[in-house]
């Protein structure tokens, strides 16, 4: 037994079983079972173990789903460029702007304090800012900008991608504020020694080296978004889908089928763009 | 220690903006709580009062059998 132990090649196996048999357990499995189930057969009443396309026919057969994935493209693509502006801004702030460490630290902490609440509830919490008589267009009519209250803020598209930035633009700020702390100060004195401006060294070493954390932020937000369900829903009134609504409305049903149909092809969706967006960046030097 | 560049004080301004947008919706649901009895999740407050806080510990329709 000590002598099987002392062979490097077997406890390397062993280190590794934990954390596999987690994976395999919790991430595996269940995609497994939904890919499993997604070729079941559904009627209005019940579901049966088959092997047939039906629901995928039915999925890419009808223009719903066309318009339901571009509604979330759409989604993630304009919340992903408020956060990255938003975010980006933050963590140049703070990294390079804010001198002490203990006052970095102090600021990043007041910024993440709001998300030791739950996400609905920052969500909801907009609803009276926003309303026909919310503060946003008190204020706004108070100061003679507008006659009438404004109908679109709440319970439109608007309402929607102010909640996702709201939401997501901390997952923005965290990994880029990261790598900006990494990048050595020395490059920077470099840069103002041989005569470039503020501008020139933004665009020239700071982006250049922040796109790995530009890159993970990026990955956040966009599966989160394209992950969404609920903010859309409180958000939007029930007047706006995207996928995960569309899988939400078929568990409701109990089109357990249907629901694994979508569900997979939103997992080959969000893979397929992943993998788009790691083709530009390699994170993997920054890890 | 060189003296503060222009764009600290605009970036400044920016971050004080950010804080406010993170914090704001969280403090309006904060004062809402202390609404009067016959209020919602709307402005203007109907009253006063600590009623919602009562309510909490009151039995609940969901979850308490």
């Amino acid at each position: 037994m000590k002598k099987l132990l002392e062979n490097r090649n077997v406890t390397g196996w062993l280190m590794v079983s934990p954390l596999a048999a987690v994976l395999l357990v919790f991430l595996v499995m269940p995609i497994v079972l939904i890919v499993i189930v997604s070729f079941w057969r559904a009627t209005e009443f019940s579901i049966i173990p088959a092997f047939e396309w039906d629901n995928y026919a039915f999925l890419f057969g009808s223009p719903v789903t066309y318009t339901v994935f571009l509604n979330t493209f759409k989604y993630a693509f304009i919340t992903w460029a408020f956060t990255l502006v938003i975010g980006f801004t933050v963590a140049y702030y703070l990294a390079f702007h804010i001198r002490s460490l203990t006052w970095q630290i102090a600021l990043f902490l007041l910024c993440t304090i709001p998300f030791w609440t739950s996400n609905i509830i920052r969500m909801i919490s907009w609803i009276p800012f926003l309303g026909r008589n919310g503060i946003a267009n008190s204020t706004l009519m108070s100061w003679g900008v507008i006659d009438e209250p404004v109908e679109w803020l709440l319970f439109s598209d608007f309402a929607v991608i102010l909640a996702f930035v709201h939401l997501y633009t901390l997952f923005m700020v965290v990994p880029i504020f990261n790598t900006m702390m990494r990048i050595d100060k020395s490059l920077i004195e470099a840069a103002r020694d041989a005569g470039a401006n503020g501008a020139q060294i933004l665009w020239n070493v700071i982006i250049p080296l922040t796109k790995p954390g530009i890159m993970i932020g990026t990955i956040f937000v966009v599966t989160l978004v394209m992950g969404d369900f609920i903010t859309v829903r409180f958000m939007s009134g029930s007047q706006s889908a995207n996928v995960g609504r569309l899988i939400s409305n078929d568990i409701a049903l109990l089109q357990y089928p249907s629901a694994s149909a979508t569900a997979i092809v939103l997992l080959a969706t969000v893979l397929i763009t992943i993998g788009i967006l790691l083709r530009f960046v390699d994170i993997r030097k920054e890890l | 220690m060189e003296p503060r560049p222009r764009s600290f004080y605009v970036l400044s301004a920016f971050f004080v903006l950010f804080v406010l947008f993170l914090y704001g919706p969280t403090l309006t649901i904060g004062i809402l709580s202390f609404q009067g009895e016959g209020g919602g999740l709307t402005f203007p407050m109907r009253g006063v009062s600590m009623y919602w806080f009562y309510d909490l510990f009151e039995q609940q329709a969901v979850g308490d059998i």
